[in-house]
C-alpha cells in the first residue's frame, strides 16, 4: 500500500470518527432548560431557565402579563386579565408545566429536555 | 486504488445512512381555544399544513358548539327554548348529539346533554355568580332532564321544550374536536401525531422514529407538581376528569366543575381523578365525566360490562386503582402514589 493510500484511508477514518463526534455533540447540545412563551398559536420568545431573577414583559392589544423567570422556576407576578388565574397559579418548575391565562391566549411553558421524557402532559 | 473507492463508496452510504430516510416535518404547537390550551405535535410531508387543519378544526368546532357565544348554533338552539321552534342542525351538531345521545342512553343519563341549566346556574368560571340556592337547584334539575330536548334523527331537527331548558356540549365537545382533526390529518396522509386539549389526549400513529408518545398522568393532589404517572401509547384516547381542573372558591368551600344530575351540587366526597382510555377521545370524554359523577363503584359495575373501556381512579389518600386492561402499563413515577387493586 502507498503512503498516499494510506493518508487517504487516514483521511476517512478522521472523518467519520468527526461525524460521530458531531452527532454526539448535537444530542448533547440538545438537552437544555427554558422558559417558552406563546400567544395565539406562535411560538414569541424562549429564555434561559436560571436561577437569576429576570422581568419578561408581555404587551399586545392592551394585554400586559409579566413574566418573572427565577430559582430556576417562573410565574406572572402582574397581569391586566379580568380573571387573574394566571398569578394566582404561582411557579411552575418541571418540565412540560405551563401557566395560562386564557383570556389573553399567553401560554408560559417551561421546557427542560433533559429530564424525565414525557411528551405531553394528560391534565 | 479500487479498494479505496470502494471503501469511500461504502463510508458515504453508511454515513447517508445515519440520516432520516424520508423527510418529515415536526410540528409542536401550543394555542389556546374552548377555553383551554391545546397542544400538538405531528410529523407530516412538508406540504401538510398541519397547524391549518388543527386550528381550523378545533375553531370551527368551538364556533358551532359554545354554550356562551351568541353566535353559536348551540347559542341560537337554546335560545329558541319554550318557543315550539324546532331548529334544523347542522351536519356536524347532528352527528355530535346523536353521539352524546348514544352515550347518554348507555351510561342512565349520568352524562348528558341537557345538563345546561345546572350548568348555567352554577356558572364556575364566573368567579362572581353567587353560590345558588336550593330552590334555584331544585329548579335547575327538573329543567335539566333528558326529557326537555326533542331530538329527530331523521329529519336531523331538536326542540328544547321548557324556558330555561337547553343542551351543553362541554362534556363531549373537546373530546369530538381532537378526533375530527386527527381524522382530518390522517385524510391528509398524516401518520403520526398526537393532539392534547384540556383534560385529554388522543394520540395516533406513535412517533415517526417507531417509539410510543409518551404521556405524564397529572398529579391530581397537587396538581402544581406535575405528572404522578406515565403512559405510553401509540394510538388511542386518555381523557381524565377530576376536582382540580376547574373550579371556584367561595367562603372557603370549593365548588368544582362536574355537577352531579341527580341532586344538582358538583360531585361531593368523590375522586381525586378518573382518567379513561379507549379508542376515540369523543367517547373518553364523555365516560370520564360520567364516570367521576358515578363514583368508582358504579363506573366498575359499567366498565366489568364493557371490554373495550379501561380507566384508572385516583383516591384522595393517593391510592391508585387500574382496570385489568391497564395493569403493567402505567406507572407511577411520584412514589406517595400506590397501587391498590384490593378495592374491587
Amino acid at each position: 500500500m502507498k503512503l498516499g493510500d494510506k493518508l487517504i484511508i487516514l483521511l476517512i477514518l478522521l472523518s467519520v470518527i468527526g461525524f460521530i463526534a458531531i452527532q454526539l455533540f448535537d444530542s448533547s447540545q440538545e438537552s437544555q432548560r427554558i422558559i417558552e412563551v406563546w400567544f395565539d398559536g406562535e411560538l414569541l420568545s424562549t429564555h434561559n431557565l436560571q436561577e437569576q431573577y429576570r422581568e419578561i414583559l408581555f404587551e399586545r392589544n392592551g394585554m400586559r402579563n409579566l413574566i418573572i423567570i427565577e430559582d430556576n422556576g417562573t410565574f406572572i407576578k402582574e397581569a391586566n386579565c379580568p380573571t387573574q388565574q394566571c398569578v394566582h397559579q404561582g411557579m411552575v418548575t418541571k418540565n412540560n408545566q405551563s401557566i395560562v391565562c386564557l383570556p389573553h391566549k399567553l401560554i408560559v411553558k417551561v421546557v427542560i429536555q433533559e429530564s424525565d421524557e414525557v411528551d405531553t402532559i394528560v391534565r | 486504488m479500487k479498494k479505496i473507492i470502494i471503501l469511500i463508496t461504502i463510508t458515504s452510504l453508511l454515513l447517508i445512512g445515519c440520516q432520516e430516510e424520508v423527510e418529515l416535518i415536526h410540528t409542536n404547537k401550543f394555542f389556546v381555544a374552548m377555553n383551554t390550551v391545546i397542544s400538538y405535535q405531528a410529523y407530516a410531508e412538508d406540504l401538510v399544513d398541519v397547524q391549518k387543519i388543527v386550528e381550523e378544526t378545533i375553531f370551527e368546532v368551538e364556533e358551532t358548539m359554545s354554550r356562551t357565544d351568541s353566535n353559536s348554533e348551540v347559542y341560537r338552539i337554546n335560545s329558541l327554548a319554550g318557543t315550539g321552534d324546532k331548529h334544523y342542525l347542522s351536519d356536524e351538531l347532528a352527528d355530535i348529539i346523536e353521539t352524546s345521545i348514544y352515550y347518554q342512553e348507555k351510561i342512565d343519563s349520568l352524562f348528558r346533554i341537557s345538563i345546561f341549566p345546572l350548568v348555567e346556574l352554577w356558572d364556575i368560571m364566573n368567579p362572581d355568580a353567587p353560590i345558588p340556592t336550593k330552590d334555584q337547584i331544585r329548579q335547575a334539575i327538573e329543567l335539566s332532564s333528558v326529557e326537555n330536548i326533542e331530538f329527530d334523527l331523521v329529519e336531523k331537527s331538536i326542540t328544547i321544550k321548557e324556558i330555561g331548558a337547553g343542551i351543553d356540549l362541554g362534556g363531549i365537545a373537546k373530546g369530538y374536536a381532537a378526533d375530527l382533526a386527527i381524522e382530518r390529518l390522517k385524510e391528509k396522509g398524516v401518520l403520526h401525531g398526537f393532539i392534547s386539549l384540556g383534560g385529554g389526549v388522543q394520540a395516533f400513529g406513535g412517533k415517526s422514529n417507531g417509539d410510543p408518545w409518551v404521556l405524564g398522568l397529572q398529579n391530581p393532589i397537587e396538581p402544581e407538581s406535575g405528572h404522578f404517572a406515565r403512559y405510553e401509547v401509540f394510538d388511542g384516547a386518555v381523557v381524565t376528569s377530576g376536582d382540580y381542573q376547574r373550579y371556584k372558591e367561595v367562603e372557603g368551600i370549593v365548588y368544582h366543575h362536574i355537577i352531579d344530575p341527580r341532586d344538582g351540587y358538583p360531585v361531593q366526597e368523590g375522586l381525586a381523578s378518573v382518567t379513561v382510555f379507549t379508542e376515540s377521545s369523543t367517547e373518553a370524554d364523555a365516560y370520564s365525566t360520567a364516570f367521576y359523577v358515578m363514583g368508582f363503584d358504579e363506573s366498575m359495575n359499567f366498565i366489568e360490562n364493557n371490554e373495550s373501556v379501561n380507566a384508572m381512579f385516583v383516591f384522595h389518600d393517593k391510592s391508585v386503582y387500574l382496570t385489568e386492561g391497564l395493569r403493567g402499563k402505567v406507572q407511577i413515577v411520584n412514589q406517595e402514589f400506590y397501587f391498590d387493586e384490593t378495592r374491587r
